[in-house]
């Protein structure tokens, strides 16, 4: 198991469009799980804290085994001012969340959204990569739907690329419900998320320029569906310190994990993190 | 251990006419994680005063939780479940007169804002 968290773990996660800790499409929905309140209240808050992240996935380097292991720093936040918001809610790899929220009703809310999607692997990150292009950060911008019926939460999004690099599009479907059991606050949540070929090629592809120049051979995957679940458990240990615990699975449907980029391809992902922070 | 840390003992104490009541609880402060959560806490009080019949109440709620007859001191557990804080006080029984208060604050980590409801701010 690697003892290290480091750069080409996230990148290859972000590959995946999953990450140890909240992933970019679970990180809006997890969120207002964690914060769920009968008024469909937001807040603004800042939070610092430490954590500790396990779990197994495809990997993107040589002789490294699929399973990691690290700590990582707790960065959360929200800030909120006449309908803008700031969200960053997943543990340090998630981009921030930028957003305005077009509409708030008893039981939905709309927001507009700007999302950073973390970069890929980088050609001059790893010798196994030289001569690849470097997939750099997007910026993604679409809508999100938020819902809440009855002790659930269902959340809709879209999000395109906007800006040169692929052009690409994103859409989830989450629900989750939360729960509370004494001073504990228990959710669960289970969704689907689809990337369309133009993200998945620009990420995971491989061009014939670059299998020309590499010993990679020229790949080009299809658009294709994660399913993901998740469960956890938020704890105010006291009034400026809060517990957190969560379990995440991914399972990658279609051929984007037969992306050479990937050395070990298996078709999962998988991950358990525990945090404390301070909350200011 | 987490438990052990909120349950980390705590007192507060007052009294009014007579100076020598006492009235503690143990552990005062209960966290819950949002505003408007319930809030769960088990909790003792420990009373000391003259001689006398005494009933320790919930000034909060307006609800009397033990009487004891004939008694300097006392000891009364129970499981605290509330959204707000509670105010407490040692009565005396025959004139209702409180005799010292303790109160168990409610507190949350995220004090949320509202927002605002039913309103199209872009379209």
């Amino acid at each position: 198991m690697n003892i290290t968290l480091n750069k080409i773990t996230l990148a290859a996660l972000t590959l995946l469009g999953t990450s140890f800790t909240s992933n970019l499409f679970a990180a809006d929905i997890s969120h207002s799980l964690r914060n769920k309140q009968q008024d469909n209240s937001t807040e603004n808050y800042f939070e610092l804290g430490l954590g500790l992240a396990t779990g197994a996935g495809p990997t993107v380097e040589e002789d490294k085994d699929n399973e990691w292991a690290g700590a990582f720093l707790v960065v959360n936040g929200s800030y909120n001012w006449r309908g803008f918001f700031i969200e960053k809610f997943g543990e340090s790899t998630d981009p921030l969340v930028l957003g305005f929220n077009a509409y708030t009703g008893d039981n939905w809310s709309l927001d507009i959204v700007l999302v950073p999607k973390g970069r890929g692997i980088q050609g001059g990150e790893d010798d196994r990569f030289n001569g690849l292009d470097d997939r750099d950060s997007s910026t993604m911008f679409g809508g999100r739907l938020t819902g809440y019926i009855d002790d659930n939460i269902v959340q809709f999004s879209v999000k395109h690329n906007i800006g040169s690099n692929h052009q690409g599009t994103t859409a989830s479907a989450l629900i989750g419900r939360n729960w509370q059991v004494r001073n504990w606050n228990f959710h669960s949540m289970a969704g689907v998320r689809f990337f369309d070929a133009k993200l998945n090629d620009y990420y995971l592809g491989i061009s014939a320029d670059e299998a020309a120049r590499t010993d990679f051979d020229e790949y080009s995957p299809g658009s294709n569906l994660n399913l993901t679940a998740e469960v956890g458990v938020t704890y105010p240990i006291t009034e400026d310190w809060v517990f957190r615990s969560t379990a995440r699975f991914a399972q990658f449907l279609g051929d984007k994990t037969d992306s050479p980029i990937f050395v070990d391809k298996r078709d999962n992902a998988m991950s358990l993190t525990t945090s404390i922070s301070y909350v200011f | 251990m987490l438990t052990t840390i909120v349950c980390l003992p705590m007192s507060f104490a007052s009294n009014a006419s007579e100076p020598d009541a006492t009235l503690v609880v143990t552990p005062k402060n209960c966290v819950a994680l949002h505003k408007g959560q319930k809030c769960y806490l088990e909790v003792t009080f420990d009373w000391h005063a003259k001689l006398n019949n005494y009933c320790l109440v919930n000034n909060t709620r307006s609800q009397i939780m033990k009487c004891w007859s004939d008694k300097q001191n006392g000891q009364y557990s129970f499981d605290f479940q509330s959204t707000q804080s509670n105010d407490f006080s040692l009565q005396l029984q025959e004139t209702n007169t409180d005799v010292a208060h303790a109160k168990i604050v409610v507190a949350w980590v995220y004090k949320s804002k509202k927002r605002s409801k039913s309103s199209w701010r872009l379209f």
